[in-house]
């Protein structure tokens, strides 16, 4: 039995065997459409039942047959790949979603990505691009980019190892998707290797490219400072410029919420930057901070702070070395060497898994039970959502 | 009748009220400003699901969908620039807003929930502030009518009946100075002498405001006349474009004299209303941003300084260029438009509200249209540079500040704006009671030197 898995910093799309092991997927955040109560019962639920909570606060596990890739959580769906390698649909309109996607997607999915209020769906047999009403528009995808990420206005993809951003154009009677080069590097004019793209994160109004070397570059708008230039602007930035508190740092993992950048180094440690008005940037909102007595989280011992328009370094004890970190729209995880989730931010759906719907402005320990047998493999955020992924 | 059957037929009768303004948001009208070409089938669901709890009475979870549903709003709103967002999702937060405002004053009535007068209307402006208005600005009517209901509570009135009966079941269009005439107006007097004004005869100064005052050369000050005939002023300032400060022409307004501007009679008016505040010295600084927070918070901590931290540094707060009377009518009761703003080419006169404590500063700035810019509490240092002196004021060169000097008028840097010194300019102390006319493209830079209110009406 075999499905595919994207991992955080390549483009490789990893093959694996699944058959032997039973991964655990956990979720939790945003259920306002019973997206949640679907994964984690399997089952159609009633999207307008009244009873069902707006979101679940503590992570919950997942119907087993549901094949750890990374869910693709948009704020009234969840879009997940079941062991047989069909794609799953849970939260609205959920089963005229799939019964519509079976129709079109035949070949091996390569790429789910969430866009605004829709959801791209990339195979070997081309582009779909479902609107939650159950309407989908096929995309003509000439210049055969693999899509990794969407924001409000672009969509950006990889080929070759080079970047393209294209604009949709859905106005139009058979859209496609017309890409044009973009990456980062050297001043033009200059004659100097083109840098090959590893990694890109797409929040609302930005995009991070991380290329090899561990270089890092933002292109967007840094209108909360989530380009990390240091400066906060509606001016758009079209070429993607190096950020240049990280220069001679080697980036090796990048995530990007809605208005808020994160990345971790070769080193085990992690920067954090853009908008923090619930706390996203696990550093304190205001002057007198109220946690809650029990949380063991990451303090930093810093004036509160609503934007950081430049890479801050996180203090973490000397034993702390973070692996993997993961945004949502408003709240940020991290995830380190000894297996260990830390989340901060926005909460008002229970998306970090606390257990309440409290936000957070410092990185805090989120126990599971269960956790303590296996070891916690993957984090993923988006949106209004969390999932972890964990071995057991 | 005793006072319990008395109570619930006025619950009943104010239930039935929020039932009209929820009437007026039937399944047609919403998708009529909702697009779901744009937000998507399932938010247009979720928001005709709302409406639908309410309808059958389950405020709690009426109010809980609709909590959810302006976030998800609200993250719209904050993406991008703020003049591009579709308008589908201003018009999907002002309809989530009159059914959670709704529904909170039926939990509110009906004791159930945790719900109070303050949270309902945080919700009205909210939607205010945030959404566009439908229906008629169907949202500023349920505002003022709970706006009401407040007072009367406040005031210890039982007049809720009275209040309900006057406000027609049908959306009306709200006239300005007219809607909700109240033959019983209630005199509000003052409780107190604000300590806080600074009531100052015309050439007394204030001792910590001596640094510009003496710097000021008496060829320099701007003219004054006292209430000039529309003639006059169209001739000899508005044809020639020359500032000048009118006198008397404020005499009438009920700010000034019956129902008298104070901070307490601000806080009795408005002080659990939600507004913007600016904190920092000045828009131009890094440092710069805003929140929202009630009057009476913004009067308490910025002002009279009363907040629990008083240690801290409280960075200055100025309400700055809202338009309040839009939110609050029982305020514009008290204000006239002059009407030398009726001379110019539209109807339409913006009219924004400017408080805070003293040292609140306008970085020296032009706007696009005729200004007349009123004292109703305290003073304010002003100083205008014509036009044509732009080459020596040093623009900045970005699109969204090109109407903005880089020059800091207290403190300027004559290495980095060599040219600032020769440019001619003519100055004020803009007194309680006066109102300096300032025409289009004028930069002016504003200072407080007191606690000031000051009015702007902006016309064209």
């Amino acid at each position: 039995m075999y499905a595919f898995r994207f991992t955080q910093s390549s483009f490789t799309i990893k093959m694996c065997d699944i058959s032997n092991r039973e991964p655990h997927l956990y979720v939790c955040g945003n259920n306002s459409c019973g997206q949640l109560s679907g994964l984690t019962k399997d089952v159609d639920v009633n999207e307008d039942d009244s009873t069902m909570p707006l979101g679940l606060t503590c992570l919950t596990s997942v119907a087993v047959n549901i094949f750890p890739a990374p869910l693709v959580f948009t704020w009234s769906q969840v879009v997940g790949v079941k062991d047989n390698g069909s794609l799953c649909f849970y939260g609205y309109n959920s089963c005229k979603m799939a019964a519509n996607i079976e129709a079109k997607v035949k070949d091996n999915v390569t790429s789910i990505v969430e866009c605004g209020n829709c959801v791209l769906v990339q195979s070997k047999g081309g582009i779909v691009l479902m609107t939650d009403d159950g309407k989908y528009t096929e995309i003509e995808n000439p210049d055969d980019v693999t899509i990794f990420g969407a924001t409000s206005n672009a969509f950006y993809g990889v080929k070759d190892g080079e970047c393209y951003k294209a604009s949709l154009n859905k106005a139009v009677e058979e859209p496609s998707l017309t890409f044009s080069s973009i990456n980062p590097g050297p001043t033009p004019g200059l004659s100097t290797p083109r840098l090959t793209v590893l990694s890109l994160a797409c929040g609302v109004e930005h995009t991070l490219f991380l290329t090899d070397g561990g270089r890092l570059f933002s292109s967007g708008t840094s209108s909360r400072g989530q380009l990390g230039h240091g400066c906060v602007t509606v001016d758009l930035v079209s070429v993607p410029m190096e950020i240049s508190t990280l220069e001679g740092i080697q980036v090796v993992a990048i995530a990007t919420g809605s208005w808020h950048s994160a990345a971790a180094t070769a080193e085990g440690d992690i920067y954090m930057w853009g908008w923090n008005e619930s706390g996203q940037l696990g550093l304190p909102t205001s002057p007198n901070p109220d946690r809650p007595v029990n949380d063991e989280c990451l303090y930093q011992d810093v004036g509160h702070v609503q934007i950081q328009p430049e890479p801050f370094g996180l203090d973490l004890p000397d034993d702390y070395h973070v692996t993997m970190v993961t945004c949502g729209s408003r709240h940020s995880c991290l995830l380190t060497a000894a297996g260990e989730v830390f989340v901060t931010g926005w909460n008002k759906c229970g998306q970090l898994g606390l257990g309440d719907t409290k936000s957070r402005d410092c990185f805090t320990h989120v126990y599971v039970e269960n956790i303590t047998k296996g070891r916690v493999k993957s984090i993923h955020a988006q949106g209004w959502n969390t999932s972890i992924a964990v071995e057991t | 009748m005793d006072s319990s059957t008395n109570k619930s037929d006025g619950n009943n009768t104010h239930k039935k009220l929020m039932e009209s303004f929820i009437a007026a948001l039937d399944t047609h009208t919403i998708s009529k400003h909702v697009d779901s070409d744009f937000v998507g089938e399932a938010v247009l669901s979720k928001i005709n699901a709302c409406v639908g709890y309410f309808k059958a009475h389950k405020f709690g979870t009426c109010t809980e969908l609709c909590g959810f549903m302006l976030d998800i709003v609200w993250e719209k709103l904050n993406t991008g620039h703020w003049k591009d967002v579709i308008i589908s999702w201003r018009h999907a937060y002002t309809i989530i807003s009159v059914c959670k405002a709704s529904s909170e004053y039926c939990q509110l009535i009906e004791e159930e929930g945790d719900v109070s007068f303050q949270m309902v209307m945080k919700s009205c402006d909210m939607g205010l502030l945030m959404g566009a208005p439908v229906c008629d600005n169907i949202l500023a009517s349920l505002s003022s009518f709970l706006q009401h209901v407040y007072q009367c509570k406040v005031q210890g009135q039982s007049d809720e009946k009275n209040a309900s009966s006057k406000l027609a079941f049908e959306c009306r269009k709200r006239k300005k100075g007219e809607f909700m005439e109240d033959k019983n107006e209630e005199q509000v007097t003052d409780i107190n002498n604000d300590t806080h004004e600074t009531d100052l005869k015309k050439y007394k100064r204030n001792t910590r405001s001596e640094g510009l005052e003496s710097r000021m050369d008496p060829e320099k000050i701007i003219q004054r006349i006292a209430c000039p005939s529309m003639e006059h002023f169209m001739t000899h300032f508005r044809s020639s474009e020359t500032p000048v400060i009118i006198t008397g022409a404020m005499d009438g307004w009920p700010a000034m004299s019956s129902r008298k501007w104070s901070l307490d009679h601000i806080k009795a008016k408005a002080g659990y209303r939600t507004v913007p505040i600016e904190l920092g010295s000045k828009y131009t600084d890094d440092s710069w941003s805003q929140k929202l927070m009630t009057v009476r918070e913004f009067i308490e901590t910025h002002i009279e300084g009363k907040s629990d931290t008083a240690t801290d540094d409280v960075p200055i707060g100025y309400l700055a260029q809202h338009q309040l009377f839009e939110q609050i009518p029982e305020l514009e009761k008290d204000i006239l438009t002059p009407d030398y703003c009726y001379l110019g080419d539209s109807d339409d006169v913006d009219i924004n509200a400017w408080f805070g404590p003293e040292g609140t500063v306008s970085p020296l700035h032009y706007d696009p249209k005729h200004n007349f810019l009123s004292q109703v509490i305290g003073r304010k240092y002003i100083r205008v540079y014509p036009y044509s002196e732009t080459d020596k004021l040093y623009p900045h060169e970005s699109t969204l500040l090109k109407n903005t000097s880089r020059v800091d008028v207290d403190h300027c840097d004559t290495v980095k704006f060599p040219d600032f010194h020769r440019a001619k300019y003519r100055e004020c102390i803009l007194e309680r009671g006066e109102m300096l006319y300032m025409p289009p493209k004028v930069w002016h830079f504003v200072k407080s030197l007191s606690v000031s209110f000051s009015v702007s009406f902006w016309w064209e």
